[in-house]
């Protein structure tokens, strides 16, 4: 599960955590939270890093 | 079956050549990273094959990971550090269910399921705080290399509170305290701490034991015990923990040669003429 949060765009700055423990927990299901468009341009790799660290555990599930 | 696993890292790159059959690393080195990491790669990898006495083509497949592993034009593929980390040390513990990993610009927490594959992970991804960064900095203020700021950590009865995340304001903190005769040693295990709990907050109190503590940050003496008295769990020592994210990749290759139709590729590294400029 991929929760993309937009900075600033919420009046909730935990919901995205509140989900991730939520699925994480209830169902074992990988979650990963981010925030788009990123803030500064320099989070950009940390983010790419961490889109395809799920798709590799995505891959491995399935394979 | 010979393959190589090379994390490119923010600070340092590493290379690992791993020989699958006989299942354990032949050889490894280290370089500090620049603003060319092809070339750098190029000449790290020339360097461990000319210890070995291997050819280049002896090597089946190789595997980069690393925040900058695509910057790579020779390798075969790519894994992120998450999956390569936890490749690593399912290699030598292969009961693990929570890996740490701290390097030189970011920290992860990453949670293993029982056949060592990732279910899980969180990642610091804002700024230097709790990372190897952090540590250099700090060392250098009180100008001391990592390895004698861990080491005077560890003399510390009574670490300093540092509480500022931010390594900028952190340093300020740091100005006060030394203004103050504050012992260096408390001062340094004031910053361990923070950065343990720094890493405590990405674990959001979920550290299934056996826990292991690896990067780079994982070598600094008394960072393992700190961070294992912060999250009060036991943490597994991992062996070369420097390495565990290219060894990862190379048994990553490895396995992936030995289920692949292309393992029999050869590997050729491109020539500084070859590079796109």
């Amino acid at each position: 599960m991929l929760v993309l949060r937009i900075p600033g765009a919420s009046h909730s700055a935990w919901e995205g955590e509140v989900i991730q423990r939520f699925f994480r927990e209830s169902y074992g299901i990988p979650v990963l939270v981010v925030e788009v468009p990123t803030i500064i341009d320099s989070v950009e790799p940390t983010l790419k890093t961490q889109l395809e660290a799920l798709y590799e555990i995505i891959q491995d599930l399935r394979f | 079956m010979i393959t190589a696993g090379i994390d490119v890292g923010s600070r340092f790159i590493k290379a690992v050549l791993w020989d699958q059959r006989r299942g354990m690393i032949i050889a490894k080195d280290t370089l500090p990273q620049s603003h060319d990491p092809e070339m750098l790669t190029r000449q790290l990898l020339n360097s461990i094959l000319s210890r070995t006495g291997l050819q280049l083509d002896q090597i089946t497949r190789i595997v980069t990971t690393g925040y900058g592993r695509h910057s790579i034009s020779f390798a075969h593929k790519t894994f992120t550090e998450i999956t390569c980390h936890a490749r690593g040390v399912w290699h030598q513990h292969p009961n693990t269910r929570t890996v740490i990993e701290v390097g030189g610009q970011d920290s992860k927490f990453i949670r293993l399921g029982h056949r060592g594959n990732v279910i899980d992970f969180t990642m610091n991804d804002r700024c230097a705080a709790g990372t190897g960064r952090f540590i250099e900095e700090a060392a250098s203020r009180l100008g001391l290399d990592v390895d004698e700021f861990g080491r005077v950590a560890m003399q510390s009865q009574k670490p300093c509170q540092i509480s500022s995340m931010c390594v900028v304001f952190a340093e300020t903190e740091m100005t006060g305290l030394i203004a103050k005769h504050t012992p260096i040693a408390d001062i340094a295990a004031g910053i361990l701490n923070a950065i343990a709990a720094r890493i405590n907050t990405l674990t959001g109190g979920a550290v299934i034991p056996p826990v292991a503590f690896t990067g780079g940050v994982a070598a600094v003496p008394g960072m393992a015990t700190t961070l294992a008295n912060v999250l009060k769990v036991t943490i597994t020592p991992v062996q070369d923990p420097f390495y565990t994210g290219a060894l990862g990749a190379a048994i990553l290759a490895a396995e992936e040669a030995q289920s692949s139709s292309h393992n029999s590729t050869k590997v050729r590294l491109p020539e500084r003429g070859d590079l796109p400029r």
